[in-house]
């Protein structure tokens, strides 16, 4: 064998890296080293958020000359980067799309009579809860935003009410609203996605549209979802038609290793004879159960929910999530809801709009912003760019109807009202509507 | 419960060990070698899994293809990151070396994140479409793909290092580096051939478990935690060792989540391996002298 060329160099290298006197100079070099790898890492993220963002800020022309009166400006909390990513561009790009057709149209006649363009600023919460906390601050005391939308990831949801709380400035949150903070009586925020009362409520209607009779449940342990799946129990039948049972485990969203829980739940359901299973989490940390569940060769009709909402379920759940219910806002699949669905005409354009300027169907994360957008629209052009006047304005306002839902935040600031609402079907990889609600949250079969 | 749910359990527990498993021996093989604790390791997995499936889906590639492209590119990438950011440190202290691989792993996650999805995916299973299942236990077809595979390595990593001159030098190279390169190997390529063996076996794994775990763009530290975790349980530096505290973790988390409530799950498991390690601080295999079996 040939010694390698520089081996004189190397004979001590590696192999003695613990006993290598390390010299100032040379720590300091190894230590700039070190850092660059580490700060290029921290770089290429940062790079990721910003070039996310500033495809969605950039779009934003300054004001209209000529009676243009000032910019509204509104701040953004969306989880760019992280594991909700995707999710969370679709948080800022649903605000964004609004946005870029008020500003195209010439802007949004406010009551001082002269024409405002809205400008988004966005902030990557990162899925991250002091990083969110940051991004608030920020954006209320830097930015001087007069409204806030975001964030989507509920962990983030307390800390961000207790902020916007304080500063006293409207905020339209893109997530559920956190049980933990749902009786604090808080009068700034307004949370845009489902309420846990009305998961439970939508999943016992769809129990009732197949015909469930016994159902076995198992939750995560994030405190949204372990309410909803408690709450099921207050909208059951009162003549004790389905009998539901909750598996007393839970497991961590994200976690890859779900076969014990997996194995419970399918002994649970062996045990009651059930006809069906909840399960409640968000669309991508069920995946990995319900695979676990199918290796075991359970077979049972699953019913999910409204975090399931998303295309990227069906095409990383591939056959495994064939067949899962998912009650929903209609989203989804707007086109082949039939006309009695009341939020159709609103879906369809929705859809439409997003696809058209980003090339892929909206989630129902970016019809929560894109909903938001509209009432900031409508709340503004009433009342101008006074935040009290806002919030009097938007906790007034009934019967909004978005592409999320339908909205009453006079009676509450805890998500939309259930009627509209869609359960879907995952059927040959689309989604395939197969009941709409009304009011009362009964099923009507499509 | 019956017995079944906890044979279930066992079961479950090699298949996700098997993983682990794979992970430590990727720990081990440039470890062995170099000297050095790559925190990257994890990430060569979770890059075999997307880069595979991106090649199958994207370009449309045969699947069988496109998982040898990925090994390969791997491997390549490996042997780069040895030269750019491994080989200027040779003569840091070692905790600057693994704070740049875990920079490394930061950098890989981050660019695999952008260049494909924040989703986690899932790779075909290679056979089966249903479980097989014996005395009332499902096991799954890819789940005996990743045990395979967990077997062969091993035993390709100890016939190399018993068997072949590249892996004899190798040993040579980890034993003592000085004497090596005086009776002439060539212990800068043995480095280089660990840093590529290693990621090999990292992205063959991420390509066989892509079936049955979520993968994503941030799973390789998990994966190099536990993988790291699995081979100093197995007696830090021994191939053997490395994969069978594998097993012992995946089979301990697992029946600790089916036994205990979940949030247990990882304090009873690592509280268990604290045990072990108290009255076996060299591990389960390990010995206090650095191992010539692979």
């Amino acid at each position: 064998m040939h010694r390698d060329e520089g081996d004189s160099r190397k004979i001590d290298g590696l192999g003695s890296i613990a006993t290598a006197p390390v010299r100032r100079r040379s720590f300091l070099k190894y230590a700039c080293l070190v850092g660059a790898v580490v700060s290029l890492g921290v770089l290429v993220g940062v790079a990721a958020a910003c070039g996310s963002s500033s495809s969605s800020s950039g779009s934003s022309p300054a004001a209209s000359s000529g009676g243009a009166g000032d910019v509204w400006k509104l701040g953004v909390v969306a989880d760019l980067s992280g594991g909700l990513a995707a999710a969370g561009a679709d948080v800022r790009d649903g605000a964004q799309l609004l946005v870029d057709q008020y500003n195209a149209a010439g802007g949004v006649k406010g009551p001082d009579g002269k024409m405002h363009q809205f400008e988004l600023v966005v902030e990557d919460g990162g899925m991250d809860t002091g990083r969110s906390t940051a991004a608030f601050n920020k954006l209320i005391m830097n930015d001087k935003v007069t409204g806030l939308m975001g964030p989507l990831w509920g962990n983030e949801v307390p800390s961000a009410q207790a902020i916007v709380e304080r500063a006293q400035i409207p905020a339209l949150m893109a997530s559920t609203p956190q049980p933990s903070t749902m009786d604090k009586g808080y009068k700034w925020s307004f949370m845009l996605a489902f309420s846990p009362q009305l998961m439970a409520q939508t999943e016992v209607a769809t129990m009732q549209l197949i015909g469930a009779t016994k159902v076995v449940a198992i939750s995560d342990n994030e405190g949204f979802m372990q309410g909803s799946t408690d709450f099921v129990k207050d909208y059951l039948p009162k003549d004790g038609s389905i009998q539901y049972v909750i598996v007393p485990d839970t497991f961590t969203a994200g976690d890859v290793n779900l076969s014990a829980q997996a194995q419970k739940l399918k002994a649970q359901a062996d045990q009651i004879g059930a006809d069906a299973l909840v399960i409640n989490t968000d669309g991508m940390s069920a995946i990995p159960l319900i695979k676990a569940y199918h290796a075991l060769g359970g077979d049972l009709a699953i019913i999910g929910n409204g975090a399931f909402a998303n295309d990227a379920v069906i095409t990383a759940g591939g056959k495994d999530v064939e067949g899962v219910y998912v009650p929903t806002p209609p989203v989804l699949n707007a086109t082949a809801l039939p006309d009695a669905v009341v939020l159709k005409p609103i879906e369809v354009k929705f859809v439409t709009d997003f696809k058209a300027k980003y090339g892929h169907s909206p989630s129902a994360f970016a019809a929560n912003t894109y909903s938001a957008m509209g009432m900031w629209k409508e709340a503004f052009a009433a009342v101008g760019a006074d935040k009290a006047k806002l919030n009097d304005y938007l906790s007034n306002m009934t019967n909004f109807m978005g592409p999320s839902g339908i909205y009453d935040w006079k009676a509450t600031h805890n998500g939309e009202s259930i009627e509209g609402q869609v359960i879907y079907q995952i059927k040959n990889g689309v989604w395939v509507p197969v009941a709409w609600l009304d009011k009362s949250g009964t099923p009507t079969k499509i | 419960m019956g017995t079944a749910f906890y044979i279930q359990l066992v079961v479950s527990g090699i298949a996700i060990g098997s993983v682990y498993g794979l992970v430590a021996l990727g720990f081990v093989t440039i470890y062995r070698t170099s000297g050095v604790v790559n925190f990257a390791q994890g990430d060569f997995v979770t890059l075999g899994a997307m880069l595979s499936y991106f090649l199958w889906k994207s370009w449309g590639l045969a699947y069988p293809l496109a998982c040898g492209l990925t090994v390969l590119a791997v491997a390549l990438l490996s042997l780069a990151i040895y030269h750019l950011v491994i080989a200027p440190l040779r003569r840091s202290d070692p905790i600057m070396i693994i704070m740049a691989t875990l920079g490394v792993s930061i950098v890989i996650e981050m660019v695999a994140q952008l260049l494909w999805t924040s989703y986690p995916i899932y790779g075909p299973a290679f056979t089966g479409s249903h479980p097989l299942t014996l005395f009332g236990v499902s096991i799954q077809w890819q789940q005996l793909w990743v045990v395979g595979l967990g077997a062969l390595v091993l035993g390709g990593l100890f016939y190399l290092n018993n068997r072949t001159r590249l892996g004899k030098s190798m040993t040579a190279t980890a034993t003592d580096r000085l004497g090596a390169n005086l009776v002439g190997v060539r212990t800068g390529s043995m480095i280089r051939w660990a840093f590529i063996i290693s990621a090999a076996i990292g992205a063959a794994a991420g390509i066989f478990i892509s079936p049955l775990l979520p993968m994503a763009f941030n799973i390789g530290l998990i994966l190099s935690l536990k993988g790291f975790v699995a081979a100093v349980l197995g007696g830090w530096g021994k191939a053997s060792g490395a994969f069978v505290g594998g097993l012992v973790i995946g089979v301990l988390e697992t029946v600790a989540g089916g036994v205990f409530q979940a949030g247990y799950r990882d304090a009873v498991a690592f509280g268990i391996l604290l045990i072990v390690l108290y009255f076996r601080p060299q591990g389960l295999l390990g010995s206090s002298l650095v191992e010539t079996e692979g």
